[in-house]
């Protein structure tokens, strides 16, 4: 092992030591019991794995079972894993970025190796598992000697694509609108297993997983390799061609990503930088509001529409809540009267959504989201309260054009929508919006968080206040569930006056919300004031590991 | 640290820095715009230029951190073309904060540089923590780079620099953000690596410090080189042996803008 390369090693186990924050030994030990038992199950898999394949026999015996299809979707689920997992871990800084490394006496060649050696470090789970299927075959008399090439050439394939995938994403993900496409992208993945457990899994993809996969696939030949099932020196053949394209793609990417340059991609931005309609959207607060109010509005519309991680989260309002909801209401529809309920009232349920959506970048936490403006809140001559008044405006101008772009897209799809469906959606989350933002404010002036807005994964509010979250979320929909409790009994007994109760209660709503955003607000500029300097001081913290 | 011999350029030696016709295209603009200069061996090199002017764009080419869009470059004798592994081993670097690892302590990423320089495992580990202790951050040893001050992460990268003992320095706002204790020590540490016959090019907007310091100064402007040469070649007028560089600079890249056209400021 060369010098460079055992360094390399050595700072990403530093590296992956220090991000967690240093914390006392217990919870030193909880963490260690944690991830003894994290990699405890993937070692009992592992060798579960390896007492079947020891008597594959017993397998072949049982007649429903399709052994090559067996194998060939179990490699591609590894392959999946292998492949999403470190794009995670990326994300979050938890792995060394080897294109800082070009500027020291390496060579590319030697780099690139070193990204495929660190793809292992990053995806212990599935080497794990691997391995299990190596003592498996190892242990079995009758197994296919053509294992000891399929399996490491097989590793070797996932290495190589996995450095292909997480360069190409990395530069994507440096690109406005690409990002936004990559990560909703990635987030939809994440809502697979929900889809399949609310209509199963579809008739063709069943037919697909019981069916021969084609040969041609890598795992399909690494699995014919390893089961020496059908002749194998096409499924030989085709592996070791997928393992060259792999190669070359991955050093495609890895040399792209090496020279990446991040001006350019700013440069080709900003030339395509318009000021239309969206400035005109940004000038509106000066028509309605007095400076400093419109000023600070105006700036809080022009920062969260330009935050990554914002606009992130408003793309998935619309696109991803409607996504997720859609086929539990749909598909539910007259099974059970919790689900009509959610079919009936769906549209509501996808506005609520898209609100604690929006609330955890534009409610929780709004002085840490835009920590670099807080000291300005405190050094000009404003008032805190004048402060919170304009981000809170903010909110709820963009939850407001979230619920448009929410009823735009349900036009657009031609699902029913009916107009009294519409004023209800839109009355009862600006009743909850009215608590929330008051939860939000008192949250942001106690629990400040430096937050990075260009990252789009991690979370933006302190981990106590999520936890108190939790009991304000009931408290908060206290006004909305008396309203359709309301509407509820009355829709048997005078279901002409059910409406009437429903918006009586909601006005009502409202106006408790208002009182207790007015209390709140006081409440946060006074203890804005009294703990400027720990606010500041909290904020000017760096987003990193132990800050987070 | 141990005294180790100077290692004095000799009189053929190629300079240490050739740029010839440099470009770099972003777009439709040229951040370098035809960029030719000659740094001698053993100087103390100022680059200076307005905010925009393509400093940072030309220390990463030089760096190799981004290939120019046409253009040579020849670092101490080597073409960076095709010879850039070589110009590496002779580099010690102060880039702008993204090169620096934050989820490393200052310690381990000195220490990290030095192996990577492939110095023996000890060796960097002996160096690391020398350095730590001469620039004053070993008593934050198990402070993580993240949590750094943008003083403590320069003079972190000042140290990693240092560690492999370089013959080219390049440095990229080697001052910003530190205080005076700390600049004045690294300023100490970069003569004495001129005397041991190390050449030195910086950017810096800290333009006294760069007027008592560098042997020789460029100034760019847009992209292209205004002037180039000694203080002493660059002063002109009748009263120019009191010029100073920021007169200089000013008189340079465009005078100074007059509080005069704004009625309201005056």
């Amino acid at each position: 092992m060369t010098a460079p390369l055992r360094a390399i090693l050595w700072a990403q186990f530093r590296i992956l030591r220090n991000f967690y924050p240093r914390t006392g030994p217990i919870a030193s030990l909880f963490a260690a019991l944690l991830t003894l038992f994290w990699y405890g199950l993937w070692t009992a898999l592992a060798v579960f794995i390896a007492g079947v394949l020891r008597q594959p026999e017993q397998l072949r015996s049982v007649p429903s079972l399709n052994l090559p299809s067996l194998f060939s979707n179990g490699l591609l689920l590894i392959f999946a894993y292998w492949q999403l997992v470190p794009l995670i871990l990326v994300s979050s800084g938890m792995t060394l970025d080897l294109c800082r490394l070009a500027v020291y006496p390496i060579s590319d060649a030697q780099l690139f190796w070193m990204e495929v050696l660190l793809r292992v470090t990053t995806s212990l789970e599935m080497l794990i598992l691997l391995a299990g299927l190596a003592v498996g075959l190892a242990g079995n008399p009758g197994a296919s000697p053509w294992a000891w090439i399929a399996l490491p050439a097989y590793i070797l394939f996932n290495l190589l694509v996995g450095v292909a995938v997480k360069d190409l994403l990395t530069r994507l993900l440096a690109q406005r609108g690409w990002r936004e496409v990559v990560v909703l992208l990635f987030v939809s993945l994440a809502a697979l297993p929900q889809y399949v457990s609310v209509f199963g899994m579809p008739a063709w993809v069943k037919s697909l997983l019981k069916m021969a996969p084609p040969v041609w696939l890598p795992w399909a030949a690494t699995a014919d390799l390893l089961l020496a099932s059908r002749v194998v020196w096409p499924a030989l053949l085709i592996l070791l061609t997928w393992l060259v394209a792999a190669y070359g793609f991955s050093r495609w990417q890895f040399a792209r990503s090496l020279r990446f340059d991040r001006e350019e991609v700013k440069a080709a931005e900003n030339s395509t930088n318009r000021a239309g309609l969206i400035e005109h959207f940004y000038c509106l607060p000066r028509r309605f509001f007095p400076d400093p109010l419109a000023a600070l509005l105006e700036k809080e519309l022009r920062f969260l529409s330009r935050a990554p991680r914002f606009r992130l989260v408003f793309l998935m309002g619309f696109s991803f809540g409607l996504m997720i909801w859609l086929p539990i209401a749909l598909g539910n529809l007259g099974s059970t009267s919790r689900s009509s309920f959610l079919a009936n009232n769906f549209l509501t349920v996808v506005c609520i959504y898209a609100l604690t959506l929006l609330a955890e970048v534009a409610f929780w936490n709004h002085l840490g989201f835009d920590r670099a403006a807080a000291q300005l809140y405190f050094l000009a001559p404003i008032s805190y309260r004048t402060v919170i008044l304009a981000k809170n405006l903010a909110g709820f101008a963009f939850l407001l054009l979230e619920l448009f772009a929410i009823f735009l897209v349900m036009l657009g799809l031609r699902l029913p929508l009916q107009p009294q469906q519409f004023l209800e959606a839109m009355a009862v989350t600006f009743v909850l919006g009215l608590f929330l933002v008051s939860v939000g404010n008192a949250g942001s002036t106690l629990y400040p968080r430096p937050v990075d807005p260009s990252q789009s994964w991690r979370s933006s509010s302190a981990g106590r206040f999520h936890t108190l979250l939790l009991l304000f979320y009931p408290l908060a929909s206290i006004p909305i569930l008396v309203a359709y409790g309301a509407r509820y009994v009355l829709s048997s007994k005078q279901p002409a006056l059910a409406p009437f109760a429903f918006y009586a209660v909601l006005f009502l709503g409202i106006g408790v919300g208002y009182a207790v955003y007015q209390a709140v607000l006081d409440f946060a500029t006074s203890r804005a004031e009294r703990d400027r300097e720990k606010i500041i001081a909290a904020l000017s913290a760096s987003a990193g590991p132990v800050a987070a | 640290m141990p005294n180790l011999p100077p290692d004095l350029p000799l009189p053929n030696a190629p300079p240490a820095i050739a740029v010839r016709n440099l470009f770099k295209t972003y777009g439709q603009k040229h951040a370098v715009d035809g960029l030719n200069l000659v740094v001698p061996r053993g100087c103390f090199y100022g680059f200076l230029g307005p905010n925009g002017a393509g400093k940072t764009t030309t220390i990463r080419m030089l760096m190799g951190l981004i290939p120019p869009t046409s253009g040579e470059i020849e670092i101490l004798g080597f073409q960076m073309s095709r010879q850039s592994l070589d110009i590496r081993r002779l580099l010690g670097l102060v880039p702008d904060d993204t090169l620096l690892f934050d989820h490393l302590t200052g310690g381990e990423f000195i220490e990290f540089v030095g192996r990577l320089y492939g110095l023996p495992l000890r060796e960097a580990h002996e160096r690391s923590r020398e350095l730590l202790a001469l620039f004053e951050l070993d008593g934050n040893a198990r402070k993580l780079i993240a949590e750094y001050s943008k003083g403590m992460r320069k003079r972190c990268a000042m140290a990693a620099a240092l560690i492999h003992r370089p013959q080219l320095f390049l440095m990229d706002e080697p001052f910003e953000g530190v205080d005076a204790v700390g600049a004045r020590l690294m300023k100490n540490i970069l003569i004495e690596q001129v005397r041991r016959g190390a050449t030195i090019f910086l950017t810096s907007h800290v333009l006294d410090v760069v007027e008592r310091l560098c042997d020789r100064i460029a100034i760019i402007h847009e992209g292209q080189l205004v002037v180039e040469g000694s203080m002493d070649d660059l002063r002109q007028g009748p009263d120019s042996d009191r010029e100073t560089l920021e007169e200089l600079f000013v008189r340079t890249v465009g005078g100074a803008p007059s509080t005069e056209k704004l009625e309201w400021l005056a």
